[in-house]
C-alpha cells in the first residue's frame, strides 16, 4: 500500500463531513498545523457515542473499507481502539487516546484547517506524551521551539498560537536529537527515523 | 519568517521555515511515508477494548525497533 495521499485525506474529511461524524485529527494534524514531521499512520479522534458510531460506518463504506458485520458492530460500540487495514488506507479510529480525558473537552479546543477538524497542539502533544514513547520524550524535548514557531509556520491560523509547547521536528533532526540524548549510535539512524515515524500512538 | 532565539539550532529553524512556504498538500506528501511493518500490517483489521490493551499488545508483539514500545 502506498503512503497515505492528501487526496485520501480530503476523502475522508469530505465522507466524514457528509455524515456528521464527529472527530478530530490526531498526529497527523500536528502536520496540518505546520509541524514538519514524517509518519506512517493516519489516526483520528472519533466521539464515542452509538450515533456517531454509526456515521463513522457508514462513511467508512463510502471510503470503500471493507467491514464485516461484526466489525461494524465493534465500531459503532466504540472499542478503544480500533486499527483499519481493510481499505484504500490504513487508519486507526482512537476512540480513547492516552491524555486526552474527554472528547468534548479537545472538542472545544479543536482547530479548523482547509476544512479538517484539527485537535490543538497542546492535546496532540498531551496524547504524545502520555504513550511514554521514545518519539514522546522526543517531543517534550522539542516543546518550547515548537511553541515559539507554532504561530509563525501556520498562516492559516490566524490568532491561533499553543499555550503551552508542541512537537516537531523533521525526521532528520529527530534522529540528530537521538543520537545526542538517547545513546542511538550513527549505524541505527535509519531505525530511529523509522520508528518516530511510524509511533503516533 | 520563524522566530528566532539562541537557544534553537540554526537548522531546526531552517527546517520549520521551508516547511511553513509549502502548500499544505506538499507538507502532507513529504509528512506521509510508508514501509512494510511486520506483524503489524499482516491484518486487515484489529481493535481493542482499551488503549491500555493496544499498548501491551504492541509491546508483546511487534519489534522493538518499530519504536512502539513504552521507555
Amino acid at each position: 500500500m502506498a503512503a497515505f495521499e492528501y487526496r485520501q485525506a480530503e476523502e475522508i474529511r469530505d465522507a466524514f463531513d457528509r455524515h456528521r461524524v464527529r472527530y478530530l485529527i490526531g498526529k497527523s494534524g500536528a502536520i496540518l498545523l505546520g509541524f514538519p514531521d514524517t509518519t506512517q499512520d493516519a489516526d483520528v479522534f472519533v466521539q464515542a457515542t452509538p450515533a456517531n458510531g454509526r456515521a463513522i460506518v457508514t462513511a467508512l463504506g463510502d471510503l470503500g473499507f471493507r467491514l464485516t458485520d461484526a466489525q461494524k458492530a465493534e465500531i459503532e460500540r466504540g472499542k478503544d481502539f480500533v486499527q483499519l487495514k481493510n481499505g484504500p488506507f490504513d487508519l486507526d479510529l482512537v476512540f480513547a487516546p492516552d491524555g486526552i480525558e474527554r472528547f468534548e473537552d479537545a472538542w472545544k479546543r479543536h482547530v479548523e484547517v482547509a476544512g479538517f477538524m484539527v485537535a490543538h497542539i497542546d492535546d496532540i502533544i498531551a496524547s504524545k506524551r502520555a504513550t511514554n514513547r521514545e518519539g514522546s520524550r522526543v517531543t517534550a524535548a522539542f516543546g518550547i521551539v515548537s511553541r515559539i514557531l507554532a504561530c509563525a509556520t501556520a498562516p492559516r491560523m490566524i490568532g491561533y498560537c499553543p499555550s503551552t509547547y508542541a512537537k516537531i521536528s523533521g525526521a532528520t533532526m529527530v534522529a540528530s536529537l537521538s543520537t545526542m540524548n538517547f545513546g542511538v549510535s550513527i549505524a541505527n539512524l535509519p531505525q530511529v527515523i523509522f520508528s518516530l515515524g511510524v509511533a503516533p500512538l | 519568517m520563524v522566530a528566532r532565539t539562541a537557544s534553537i539550532p540554526p537548522e531546526w529553524l531552517a527546517e520549520f521555515d521551508a516547511a511553513a512556504k509549502r502548500s499544505l498538500e506538499q507538507r502532507w506528501k513529504y509528512a506521509f511515508i510508508k514501509t512494510y511493518k511486520p506483524v503489524m500490517d499482516d491484518a486487515p483489521y484489529r481493535s481493542w477494548d482499551s488503549t491500555a490493551d493496544y499498548r501491551r499488545w504492541c509491546e508483546e508483539n511487534l519489534p522493538d525497533w518499530l519504536g512502539y514500545g513504552r521507555v
